[in-house]
Order: C-alpha cells, then structure tokens, then sequence
C-alpha cells in the first residue's frame, strides 16, 4: 500500500515538474510572441509612414537592432553618432572575436537560433561568410544600393559568387609602408616619401639599398620586420584572382613573391619575426626596421601603442609601396535575413558607411569612409593626422596615393586556406635558410593539393 | 647522509613546482603591465598599470561575467552531484530488470564527446526557449555519465549493503536512507566530483558561445575574449581577467584538496 502510495506521489511530483518546465516554456513563448508583434508593429507603423528605404526614417523612429562585433571603437562611435539623429534607437552589442565569426553564423543557422540583425563580417573568412544563407542582398529592392557609391577597388570584397552585395566596408583599409624618417635620412639621405617612391620604383631597388644599409650597419638595421609579412604584402600586389574555377594558379600568383622572399631572407636586408607575434609588435618601437606594411588602421593598433617615442618626435611616415599598393584588413556591415527590422538596419548601414554624418564619426577615430560622396560634400574628411606621422596629412595621402595604386582582386572560397598556407610556407623559409625558392613553390604545391583536393594546382 | 637522499628528493621537486608556478607568475605579472609593455617582454618585474587594467576589465562587464560564471558552475555541480549520485545509488543498491544494459549505456555514452551532441542540444535549448539564458549551461550537467560513473564506483566500495539493509529494517524510507546513510558515507567523491565540475563549467567556452548570444548573459571565459578589437588583444587586461578567473578554482581547490586527492584516488584504484 505504501509503495503504491509512493509512486503515485513521485509521479505526481514528475508531472507538476513537467508542467512547470513547460508552463515556463509557454510563457516564455507568449513573451517572445509579444515581442516580435511590437516589432512587427513598429515595422508596420514605419512601412506606412516610409515605405520609400531612400528615404531617411522619421527623427522620433523606435526600434532596436542588434549587432555582434569585434571592434568597440568603431561600434561606440557610429552608434553614438546615430543615436543623436536617432534617440529612440537602441543597440544591443554582443562582442565577439574576429577569427569566430564563421563558426558562430554556421551555428546560428544550423541551430536555428538568432542572429544579429546587423552582421559583420571581416575580410579573413568573408569569402566563405558570403556564401551562408543569411544575408540581403543589399543592392536589390527595397535597399537598391548602388555599388559605384563606394571606393572601387572595394567592390570585389563586397560581393558573393552570385554577385550578391552582401555587406558594405565600415571603411577604407589601404595600406602603403610606413618607414622610420630618422633611419631614412641616415641611410638614404632623405626622409621625403616623394623622394623615397622615386628611389624604390621596384622591389630590386628595394634590395639593392637594402644591402647597402645591411654593410652600413654591420646588419643591425634590417629594411623590413619580417619575412611573412614581406611576402603577404609582395602577394597581394598581383591583384589577380588565386582561385580560377577548380584551377588554383599557384605559379603565376606566387613564383614572383617566393623568389623575392627568398632574396630578401639571403640577403639579409629583412629581419627574423614572425608577423602578430610581441616581438614583432615591439619591433615599432625599437627603431631597427626602416620598413613595415602600413593600412589606416595600423596607425592606431600597431604604431602608436608600440613606439610611444613616436609621439613627441613624429618620425614616421607614410609612402607608397614599390610595384604597388594593397587592400589590407576591412569589415563589412550587412542585414542578415533575419532581421526583425530591415528598415532601421538600412538606416543605420547607410548613415554609418555612405553618409557624410557617418563619415565624421569614422574621422574622429581616424578612420576613413568607403563611400565617395562625404569627402566631395565635406573634403576636410579626408584629412586625418597622427602626432607619430608629424605634419604629414595620412588621410590625404591613402586617399589620394595610395589608393589609386591598388590593385583588387576577386574572393575565393578556399582563399584563406590558400593565405594560411602561404604564411606555413613563410614560416618554414624563415627558419630553413637553404630552403631555395623552387622548393618553396613545390611544398606550396604539394600542401595545397592535400589540403585542397578537388582543385587543380597549377 | 639522510641529508644528502632528502635533498636529491626536494630538489627535482623544487625545480618542478617552480616550472609549474611561472606561468601563473607572468599572468600575475601581465596583469600589471599595459600590451606594448608585454610586448617589450619585461615580465620579471611587476608594472603600474594594474588599476588601469582591473579598472578596463571592470568597465568591460567583468564583474558580471564573474558573478554569471559563479553562479552556474556552483549551481552545475550541486545539479550534477545531487543527479548522478541518486542514479549511482540507484544502480548500486537495486537489482532491477535492464541494471546492466542501463549501466553499460551510461559506460558507453562517456566515449561520445561533448562537440558532437552540442548542435542537437542547442536545438533542444532553442524549442524550450532558453537559449540566451543560464538554464542550459546548468541543465547540461544534470544529466552527466562521468558523474553517475564516479560515484558508482565509489558506492560499490565505500557502502556496505548491510547498512542498507539495516535502516531499511529500523524503517527508514528509501530517499532518507539515501540521503542520512549513502550521501555522508560517500562525502569524498561528492566533494571530488563538486570541485570537478564547478572546473568544467568555469572553464567551459564553447557551450556558452553557442547558446549565448547577448554579452550581459556571458561568462568569464567569453568575457575574456571579448578584450580585444579587430587588431589589438588588450593582454594587460587580459592578464588581469585570468588572475582574477584563477582564485576560485584555487580557493576551491585549496579547501576541499583533501577530499579531492581521497576521492580520485580512491574512485581510481577500486572498483
């Protein structure tokens, strides 16, 4: 009797538990139910009032977008900037790390579960990103962006392989080289970046002088940091696409690039650290490198906090590179499908990428817009200094040096297995000095064709 | 010549401990140096910038983190105690039909890694509405095959069934017994398997960045990785975060150590 007693008491227990996890449920369900019809009503309301997405919102607008992001700078300074037109809107940030960002959209959409309303994507994994289904195609309707807004040479990082505009770049991200003026005018004579770009047309003369200073110093100044970032800069000139179909054209894109790494390695005119590493980011304060690959942002992330000298005396300074400049880094904002409210997401993607009100924000935290317009309205835009660059004007100079020098080329899907790749086979010239070119060349081929094995390695 | 074995036996010791303590050593000492600093690799000396880094983790939520980490791994492991500890009794004591097979699924569900189930789980999480909430973190250990494993090896050795049998005798119910006679004998493993757990759940990363998406719910290991832009890590602040994240896991390890090296040993050599 007692036992039967028992279990009817512990069944009883089982389904009030049962029912108070799913009562929980249930109104945890009639919640979100409300929710997304307020949202849906305050889409609504805005759909009747401005249905027109060329039109700018209403300046009393409520809404609420959320975004996942890796930048806190740049997200406080365009937010803050939009919530002055746009008090009634709010933000819901969720930092996130860069190097996530594939794997945190593939879980999302395999879960089911939310994504960000305004979805970033950065150049790294920004091919395969692409390619998920979650995102709007921004130039079609209602959003009918027009590409040929922002810089060219943007262009091919902003598309998919369907031709889709997936996302616009938070801003520009040229890079030329930045080079130590003291060191310059010891070993060079001159500390012009006009005069410099004359005495370095091509990457020989770079390592004709290279050499010089090499015997000048008894190899205590070296022309460049390291040999991974020498090579990822050298590459990235070519501006032809790696991956053609099922065809990688390892040859044609890289042969030039090994060779004159392995020039520069046995030479000696390029020092030893491996790139991101704390030797490498010391490197900028310890003035030993006359040379370093420098993109708009280098200047505040690695420059600055690392050469707090830098400051008082202004001894850098910005030139364009031989044989070219590259498009180094950039983050695009794009509107996932999902979105509960694609009219504010518009708004918000528009006013912090293509207008002159975004512009300013990006300028205060010495960063440049991608679209053309603002510094046709507002051409003090394209001015930015740096105390560590002294009166050199750097926004001035990427736009109008560096950029048009640029050389872009189409994504890949496999492009960053390519670029890890390249970077292994860096590593390894680095530490095996007799390692020739060729052999180079063929362990890249041979890497490549394990790792990738449904192309053609050419 | 005692001396003499002594010191050839503390020396290794010494030099071992001394290996193992450095790098919680420079963590303490990043957490006082600003990043171009650790870059400039001076960490043998403390620096003076550790208010500025506690003050950067702190603005940064950290003290949320904290306090959402606490939390749920102290919930996990009582969840995780008190669950797999009713079903070990449970497999120890009764003789029922399907005891083997039921062991021998629990035995066989341990070799599945945790990444493999995560999805199926999330999507679970996502129908009963608690992604973005606790409740996953928590519920994920109520149902761990580690657990119910450990204590049933510990049960088998450390419970004699006669004792059992007598409080069954003197009249007490089968959940009094379990509590007033199996749970004090089996103190160790309960503390062992407590301390493992809270671990686990501190430290675990990826169940979080799965099924949260919104920072104020985050715990410290995400928290971590949020101190950095897309071309700086702040590894001052960083260096702070992890110092402080240490303390109680040391705390915890410091007060219940002897039950812990009893519990594992004893969970290990028997059974």
């Amino acid at each position: 009797m007692k036992k039967s007693i028992n279990k009817i008491a512990a069944l009883a227990i089982a389904m009030t538990m049962a029912a108070g996890l799913i009562a929980g449920c249930s109104t945890k369900n009639s919640e979100s139910t409300d929710s997304d019809k307020s949202v849906t009503q305050e889409g609504s309301n805005e759909t009747v009032s401005s249905d027109d997405y060329s039109q700018p919102l209403p300046e009393d607008y409520e809404g609420t977008l959320t975004m996942w992001g890796w930048d806190d700078p740049y997200y406080k300074a365009v937010t803050d900037a939009f919530m002055k037109k746009y008090p009634n809107v709010k933000f819901e940030y969720t930092p996130m790390a860069n190097g996530d960002t594939l794997q945190k959209y593939q879980t999302a959409l395999a879960t089911g579960t939310e994504l960000p309303d305004v979805a970033w994507s950065i150049i790294d994994s920004r091919a395969k990103v692409f390619e998920l289904d979650m995102w709007e195609d921004l130039s079609h309707a209602p959003y009918n962006f027009d590409i040929s807004e922002v810089y060219e040479y943007l262009h091919p990082k902003m598309v998919n392989s369907k031709g889709q505009v997936c996302g616009i770049e938070q801003s520009l991200c040229p890079a030329g080289i930045a080079y130590r003026k003291d060191l310059a005018k010891e070993y060079f004579g001159t500390d012009d970046p006009k005069e410099l770009e004359k005495m370095f047309p091509d990457w020989k003369s770079f390592i004709a002088k290279g050499q010089e200073v090499y015997e000048k110093s008894g190899g205590t100044i070296y022309m460049w940091p390291g040999l991974a970032d020498a090579q990822q800069f050298i590459r990235e000139q070519g501006g032809k696409t790696w991956i053609d179909g099922t065809v990688i054209k390892v040859t044609e894109n890289f042969q030039r690039s090994l060779n004159l790494t392995c020039e520069f390695r046995d030479t000696n005119i390029v020092d030893k650290l491996e790139a991101w590493t704390p030797a490498w980011y010391a490197s900028f304060g310890e003035g030993k490198h006359i040379f370093a690959g420098c993109a708009t942002w280098s200047v505040p992330f690695t420059i600055e906090p690392n050469d707090p000298e830098g400051e008082t005396t202004g001894h850098w300074g910005l030139m364009n590179a031989p044989e070219g400049n590259i498009s180094w880094g950039g983050t695009t904002l794009g509107i996932s499908k999902t979105c509960k409210d694609k009219r504010l997401a518009w708004e918000f993607i528009r006013f912090a990428t293509l207008s002159t009100e975004g512009a300013k924000a990006l300028n205060s935290i010495g960063l440049l817009t991608s679209a053309i317009k603002p510094y046709e309205e507002a051409p003090e835009l394209k001015s930015f200094k740096s105390k560590w660059f002294g009166d050199q004007d750097l926004g001035a100079y990427f736009l109008d040096e560096i950029i048009p020098n640029i050389k872009s080329r189409n994504m890949n899907l496999d492009d960053n297995v390519v670029h890890e790749t390249l970077n292994l086979i860096s590593t390894t010239l680095n530490n095996d000095r007799n390692m020739t070119a060729d052999q180079a060349m063929a362990k890249l081929k041979e890497e490549l064709e394990m790792k990738l094995p449904d192309y053609t390695v050419e | 010549m005692i001396k003499l074995k002594k010191l050839l036996f503390i020396i290794p010791l010494l030099v071992i401990s001394v290996i193992s303590l450095i790098p919680f050593y420079f963590i303490i000492s990043m957490a006082t140096h600003s990043t171009s600093e650790i870059y400039q690799g001076n960490l043998l000396m403390f620096g003076g910038k550790l208010v500025e880094n506690i003050q950067t983790i702190i603005e940064g939520g950290f003290l949320r983190y904290y306090w959402n980490s606490f939390y749920t791994a102290s919930i996990s492991g009582i969840l995780c105690v008190f669950i797999s500890a009713m079903a070990a009794y449970a497999l120890t004591i009764y003789r029922f039909k399907g005891r083997e097979f039921l062991s021998n699924f629990i035995l066989a569900s341990m070799m599945i890694p945790g990444q493999i189930s995560l999805i199926g789980y999330t999507i679970e999480m996502k129908n009963l509405n608690l992604i973005n909430t606790h409740i996953p973190l928590i519920l994920v250990w109520g149902a761990s095959a580690y657990g119910v494993f450990f204590i049933t090896q510990y049960l088998k050795n450390s419970l004699p069934k006669e004792l059992i049998e007598s409080a069954r005798i003197d009249g007490s119910g089968e959940f009094r017994t379990f509590i007033s006679i199996a749970m004090p004998m089996i103190r160790p493993a309960i503390g062992t398997l407590f301390m493992l757990v809270f671990l686990w759940s501190w430290n675990n990363f990826l169940m979080p960045s799965t099924v949260l998406t919104q920072s104020n719910k985050f715990t410290i290991p995400l928290g971590i990785q949020t101190l950095a832009t897309a071309y700086t890590q702040d590894w001052g602040a960083r260096g702070a975060a992890l110092a402080i994240a240490v303390l109680p896991i040391l705390i915890i390890f410091s007060i219940g150590s002897k039950y812990f090296i009893k519990g594992l040993a004893a969970g290990a050599v028997k059974g």
